[in-house]
This record gives C-alpha cells, sequence and structure tokens, in this order.
C-alpha cells in the first residue's frame, strides 16, 4: 500500500520531519563510526554488523518520533500487534544481554558480536514503547483538559 | 593520509554542520516558506533511505567478497556524497534549495567553478596515476566524485528551468 493512502497529511508531514531528524543522526553515527575504524585502526565489528549498529540509533529516533507524534500508524491500524512485538523484542533482548554476560561479554577478539545488535534493536523496541506510553500519557492529559 | 588528517577532516565538516544549525535556529524570519520545508523534508527522508541502503550494500559486499574498495575515511565521504547529492537533487526539482531570497544564478556561476575546479584536480590525479594505491581508491578521488556531483546539480537546475519555463508558456 502507498504510504498516502495509509497515513493523511498531518502523517505525511510529521514522518518527514522525523526522517529529516533520523537523516542528521545518521550522518552523525556515519561520521563517529568512521572516526572509530580510523582511530583504531581497524574493524570494530564484521561490516554487516558494524553497518546496522550505525543504522539503529537513527532507526530508533525515528521510531520513536513517528510514534510520539502520531504518525507511525496507518489509519486503519491499532498498533497492537507492534505492542506485542515491542514487549517480545525487549524480553529477546533482556535474554540476550544475560546470556552475553554470562558468557563474558559482548566482544570476541575486539570484534562486537551479533548479540550487540540484538540488544541494539530490543533497544529501538524499547524506546519504541516509551514513546507508546508517553504519547498515551499525554492524549489523557490533553482529553481531561477538553 | 593519517589519523590526525582525518579527525581534521571530519572536525571541520561537523563544525560547519553545528555552525549551519546553529545560524539557522538564531535567524527569526524563516529562510524558507512551508511547502519548501515540507519538500526538504520529504528529501531528507529519502536521503536517509539512500544511505541506510547504500551503508547496507557496501557493508555486505565488504563482508561477503571480502573486498574493500577504499579507506574508511573514503568510504564515509563517498556514501555521503552520493546521500547528499540525492537530497540537494531533489530539493532542486522541487523549488526547495534556493531561499526566498537567494539568487539561483549566482550559485549556479559558484557551481560551475567547483565543478571546473574539482574536475581538473581529478584529471590530474588520473594523469599522475595516483587514482588507485595498492587495490584502494585513494582520497584525491573524491574530487571526480565532488565534480560528478557538480554536474548532476547543474543539469538538474538546467532542467527544472526548461520544466518551469514550458509550464509557464502553457498557462
Amino acid at each position: 500500500m502507498k504510504e498516502a493512502d495509509r497515513f493523511d497529511e498531518r502523517q505525511a508531514i510529521a514522518r518527514a520531519k522525523a526522517g529529516n531528524m533520523a537523516f542528521l543522526i545518521l550522518l552523525m553515527t556515519l561520521f563517529a563510526s568512521c572516526g572509530l575504524r580510523v582511530r583504531l585502526g581497524r574493524e570494530r565489528a564484521t561490516p554487516g554488523v558494524g553497518a546496522l549498529i550505525a543504522i539503529c540509533p537513527a532507526a530508533g529516533a525515528y521510531i520513536a518520533r513517528c510514534i510520539y507524534t502520531g504518525a507511525f500508524f496507518g489509519l486503519r491500524e491499532s498498533g497492537r500487534t507492534f505492542l506485542w512485538l515491542c514487549v517480545a523484542w525487549v524480553v529477546f533482548g533482556a535474554a540476550v544481554v544475560a546470556r552475553a554476560f554470562s558468557r563474558g561479554g559482548l566482544a570476541v577478539d575486539g570484534m562486537l558480536t551479533d548479540d550487540c545488535l540484538s540488544i541494539l534493536v530490543a533497544l529501538i523496541y524499547l524506546a519504541a514503547l516509551v514513546a507508546m506510553a508517553l504519547k498515551r500519557r499525554r492524549d489523557a492529559r490533553e482529553e481531561a483538559e477538553e | 593520509m593519517n589519523a590526525w588528517f582525518a579527525g581534521g577532516a571530519l572536525a571541520g565538516i561537523l563544525a560547519v554542520a553545528i555552525y549551519g544549525v546553529l545560524k539557522m535556529r538564531k535567524e527569526s524570519a524563516p529562510r524558507y516558506d512551508e511547502r519548501q520545508a515540507q519538500a526538504r523534508a520529504n528529501a531528507a527522508k529519502l536521503a536517509l533511505e539512500v544511505l541506510s541502503a547504500l551503508m547496507l550494500v557496501n557493508a555486505f559486499a565488504r563482508e561477503v567478497w571480502q573486498f574493500a574498495w577504499a579507506g574508511p575515511f573514503l568510504e564515509t565521504v563517498v556514501l555521503l556524497l552520493i546521500a547528499g547529492t540525492v537530497y540537494v537533487l531533489r530539493c532542486v526539482w522541487t523549488d526547495a534549495y534556493f531561499t526566498l531570497r537567494e539568487k539561483p544564478k549566482t550559485w549556479a556561476r559558484i557551481f560551475v567553478a567547483m565543478l571546473i575546479v574539482n574536475a581538473a584536480l581529478g584529471i590530474m590525479v588520473i594523469l599522475d596515476g595516483d587514482l588507485v594505491e595498492d587495490g584502494l581508491l585513494t582520497f584525491p578521488a573524491a574530487n571526480l566524485l565532488i565534480a560528478a556531483m557538480f554536474a548532476a546539480l547543474l543539469i538538474t537546475i538546467a532542467l527544472k528551468r526548461r520544466r518551469d519555463a514550458r509550464e509557464e508558456a502553457e498557462a
């Protein structure tokens, strides 16, 4: 389904603004990642994991901002499935953290492992959950004021 | 290229970006009208998608084929230039690149000068045979890419003017 069919005009504007902010964050993480590689003189993770780790903060910020501005879910979507997905990922992330630290950390031979990526993805979903909670609180307050 | 040079260049780019953001916030009168601001945000969203896709394709190509085409700094600069070009071209095409007070003609002259300087530097690098070292693109290769970026920008400005002229004639 096209974005124009799923979202109204206000949502489309909010999504574009969130995209703008996420683009700036991605530029920053790209620079930071490059600076780290040059400074260390070696990779800190395999290229695929490194790229996904660099994209995670921007993706998280985009999703959280879209949710907070009421522009993440389409006009015909309730968001209930996404809520359960978030809870599942956060639980999975907590399990990965416990397993990683029982094994001795998130890096092997100085290289970040896939576990680190799983935790970052769980953090994105946690940010989404926080944004949903804040949005509900704000909506409830606004309704009470009216 | 040593770490100090790369760090200095990165710090310079970041300083310019931060200065730009601070200057934009300080200005009381809006530089762009509402439609332009919206078009710029849409262009940034497109650039975000392009940059993410490029980063993933580049990373997975490096991982699968165990092949690097440039050092970390040039790699970052190239990805950034491509995403930046997408952003600028989309802004130009949607009439959201120049502010309400700016004259496109003046900027077009600056772009032509930048194109000539960078193309000349790039050709010199090719003639000297310094474009590739140990199978990796060297930093001066960025000049050729910058020249290509300005060429694309000028072509888009020309196409936009032609489209505007045609639409005006039809109206």
